[in-house]
């Protein structure tokens, strides 16, 4: 088995009264994209920091390339970059002055800062916007200028702290692939986000945190295999008097439960084949019009809730 | 107010400055004021001054040299240096020469008052005793001519007695009739010829000629018994005058003599000068430096005030919005040593106020005719040091403080606790003696000092190395203090920060 980039160990790490991480094990596998998806307040963020040494746990070992990281806290932190929740830039500097200013904060010689800021301006697509500052820039702008200011040292390892956060879906969707473009050039990607389909979408590899703890670790895929039978149909008729088509759907045993999800309605079942069939019966009976219907795996989001519902 | 530091800072910062301005400054005295004095010879009057001024208020030092008295002031060792006349005394014309430096506007003319008051009391003390020495010499001559005033009426009324009698003298002498109707002799020679031929012996013609001459002898001899009698009585009345004139003259002797010991007396006092006995020690006030507007002196401490609010506050808010800037966490965990982010802020700061010290000098230069040339020449080097010592503080003040409100209001707090307790506003001899030994080491202080005898007295930096080091002494310990509260502070903010938002998320 490949011996994993990173290996967290029985880490503990408490603020005040609330234990913030408990006895977390992670190993994180290089050149992939792991992403850490919880609840606000499970200790994403902490355990992100612990990582780059910043937040010193109580117990337990972060190890990088076999190396413990608060042993060499200085080669770690010229091989890692952190994108946090916020912007971290100077808004008065221009996009070429921020990145100079933090090439060099990582003792990069004037030539690497020169060709990596023009490599990185084109890989971010801030070429046009170079000269403008920072705080000109757009959201979608600025939060790529903060990712370009995190790979200035050409980290192996880059942390992202919830990077779509605050961004509308299109913008969203650009940094995706941006983080899947990084990844591809071979750095390891550790992100979290309360985004459960974008984690999904995005991730290798995903560990699940909740209260402090891991509660599961593996691809979207796995999760949702082990995690979760059901598949999902979408259904959107007009006018959508769906009261009436479950009412013609009472007494199937093979639904587990359905959702309202604004003008649609989710059905979930193992039985999918089966309760579409019926479905489709029951809405030409009621006379209502088919706008949509759709077909779905299970989501991440209904691992996710079920993992929480059993602890 | 939730900021446990910032509440501190707005409710007990005032009272905290109240308290201390007022154990300072509770007083209207001025305490240890050090008096140098000189003089080429130390006469028994100076001595008295010198004895006089060594009290509690006052600390007097001799000194070897005129040169090293008035140096004194100018390095502030002494607040006056006195040079007293060589061998003062009362008839010397001589001043008492107090050097002063009028920098010090706001001490030195009380520390002239209360030398002024105490030299007052001396010549007012020798006044009283010139004017005693008049006064007892006049009452003396009033005694003694009083006493002979008797004496000159008893002769004026002998001299009077003797004129009139004199005058009685002269008119009886005069009214003496000595003429005689005796025929001229060789009349009667003649005739009795005359009858010896006519007659031929014809004697009783004859006869009765010498009848008749024989009645005008007889009344000739009458008349000159008459006289005799009178010139007999006359001559004892002239014998009583001269015995009278005698004895006044004896008197007028007694009366000269009286008259030469009071004149005698008078002269012997020995100061007449009207000036000298009204205020017998004569001084007078020299400043130590050649420059005599308020303004020159005023410099050094608008130099340091400018200095010292624009780098506090300054390097308090650099710090303050970097710590607040979004990059401030990327800045921490990057590989740079948190020594290069101090440089870096302190470059920042220093480049700045150096650009606003500029700007003074071209102001002060341009606009108020100063050579400002020269004083920036001298005086960059410890602008550098001062500026320095400053912005450290204010960086301090930075690191403590979390907010830009609370860091402003801890820089102003610390910036007018080194005002008011520094020589601009009350000066620190006011200051009880105990608490001084503290005050004294105040950056402002320490500074404007410094500053003051380059730039007023024009001292090389040579003669300066005591308080260069005690300049760069206070760098190296507020670049201690500065690294220590970096260290602790920097991180603490972040993961407090962080902590509260993980809280924030935990309570929702």
């Amino acid at each position: 088995m490949k011996t994993p980039l990173i290996e967290v160990k029985k880490l503990t790490k408490i603020f005040g009264k609330n234990v913030v991480l408990n006895d977390v094990d992670l190993d994180i596998p290089q050149n992939k994209i792991l992403g850490i998806i919880g609840e606000s307040g499970s200790g994403k963020t902490t355990l992100l920091k612990s990582l780059i040494g910043f937040v010193k746990p109580e117990s337990g070992t972060i190890l990088f390339e076999g190396k413990e990281i608060n042993k060499s806290m200085g080669a770690i932190r010229e091989r890692f970059g952190f994108a946090s929740q916020d912007n971290c830039f100077y808004p008065k500097l221009d996009v070429v002055e921020n990145l100079e200013f933090f090439g060099t904060l990582y003792g990069l010689s004037k030539e690497n800062i020169k060709a990596s800021i023009s490599k990185l301006l084109k890989f971010v697509e801030l070429e046009d916007a170079k000269n403008t500052l920072a705080e000109n820039l757009s959201s979608g702008m600025q939060r790529r200028l903060d990712i370009a200011c995190s790979l200035i040292n050409d980290p192996k390892v880059l942390i992202m702290d919830e990077p779509t956060q605050d961004l509308d879906p299109v913008l969203r969707k650009e940094i995706a692939k941006l983080i899947k473009r990084i990844n591809e050039n071979g750095t390891t990607v550790i992100l979290t986000s309360h985004l459960l389909f974008e984690a999904e979408v995005l991730c290798d590899e995903i560990a699940i945190l909740h209260q402090g703890k891991i509660l599961e670790i593996g691809t979207p895929d796995q999760l949702k295999a082990m995690y979760s039978k059901n598949q999902e149909i979408h259904l959107e008729t007009s006018p959508g008097r769906y009261d009436l088509i479950l009412k013609g759907l009472r007494g199937d045993k093979s639904i587990s439960h359905v959702q309202h999800k604004g003008h649609k309605i989710v059905i979930f079942t193992p039985k999918a084949e089966h309760v579409l069939k019926r479905l489709l019966s029951v809405v030409i009976r009621c006379g209502e019009e088919l706008v949509d219907v759709d077909l779905r795996k299970p989501s991440l989001n209904e691992v996710f809730e079920s993992l929480v519902a059993k602890k | 107010m939730r900021s446990k530091v910032s509440a501190a800072v707005i409710v007990l910062g005032p009272l905290v400055l109240m308290l201390l301005v007022g154990s300072a400054f509770n007083t209207a005295n001025i305490y240890d004021i050090k008096i140098a004095t000189y003089s080429d010879s130390y006469s028994k009057l100076s001595n008295e001054l010198v004895d006089l001024l060594s009290d509690q208020q006052f600390k007097v030092n001799k000194i070897d040299t005129q040169e090293i008295c008035i140096d004194s002031v100018k390095q502030a060792e002494n607040h006056v240096c006195i040079i007293f006349p060589k061998d003062l005394n009362v008839n010397a014309e001589g001043e008492i020469a107090f050097y002063v430096d009028q920098s010090r506007i706001n001490l030195i003319w009380v520390v002239i008052d209360a030398i002024g008051e105490k030299v007052s009391v001396k010549s007012e003390q020798i006044s009283q005793e010139l004017t005693k020495v008049l006064v007892d010499n006049l009452n003396q001559a009033r005694d003694v001519l009083g006493e002979k005033k008797s004496v000159l009426k008893n002769l004026t009324t002998d001299s009077a007695d003797a004129e009139m009698k004199l005058s009685t003298i002269k008119d009886d002498l005069g009214a003496l009739n000595l003429s005689s109707n005796i025929t001229n002799m060789s009349t009667i020679e003649d005739e009795i010829d005359s009858l010896k031929n006519e007659t031929g012996g014809d004697f009783e013609a004859l006869s009765s000629l010498f009848g008749t001459l024989r009645r005008q002898i007889t009344q000739t001899t009458e008349k000159l018994e008459i006289t005799s009698s009178a010139i007999r009585s006359k001559t004892l009345e002239l014998e009583d005058l001269r015995t009278t004139v005698s004895s006044n003259t004896i008197a007028l002797r007694e009366v000269k003599d009286a008259v030469n010991d009071v004149v005698g007396d008078i002269n012997s006092i020995e100061v007449t000068d009207v000036e000298s006995i009204v205020s017998p020690i004569k001084t007078r006030v020299e400043p130590v430096s050649t420059d005599k507007t308020h303004l020159s002196f005023l410099f050094p401490a608008l130099l340091v005030l400018v200095i010292m609010f624009v780098s506090i506050l300054l390097a308090s808010i650099v710090v303050i919005k970097e710590k607040l800037s979004r990059a401030f966490f990327r800045n921490y965990i990057t590989p740079t040593s948190s020594l290069t982010f101090i440089f870096g802020t302190f470059l920042t700061n220093i480049l700045i106020v150096a650009i606003q010290l500029a700007i003074l000098f071209v102001v002060i230069g341009v606009f108020f005719q100063r050579d400002v040339i020269t004083t920036l020449a001298n005086a960059s080097f410890l602008l550098l040091l001062i500026a320095t010592i400053f912005i450290f503080i204010g960086m301090i003040i930075g690191y403590i403080f979390n907010s830009e409100e609370t860091a402003t209001l801890g820089a102003i707090a610390v910036g007018s606790i080194f005002l008011i307790f520094s020589n601009t506003i009350l000066p620190i001899e006011s200051i009880p003696s105990s608490l001084r030994q503290i005050v004294q080491f105040n950056p402002f202080i320490l500074s404007e000092g410094i500053l003051k005898k380059v730039i007023i007295f024009k001292v090389g930096l040579g003669s300066l190395a005591a308080d260069l080091y005690l300049l760069l002494a206070y760098i190296a310990v507020l670049f201690v203090l500065l690294v220590i509260t970096e260290r602790i502070t920097q991180k603490a903010y972040l993961l407090r920060k962080f902590i509260m938002r993980f809280v924030g998320l935990k309570r929702k």
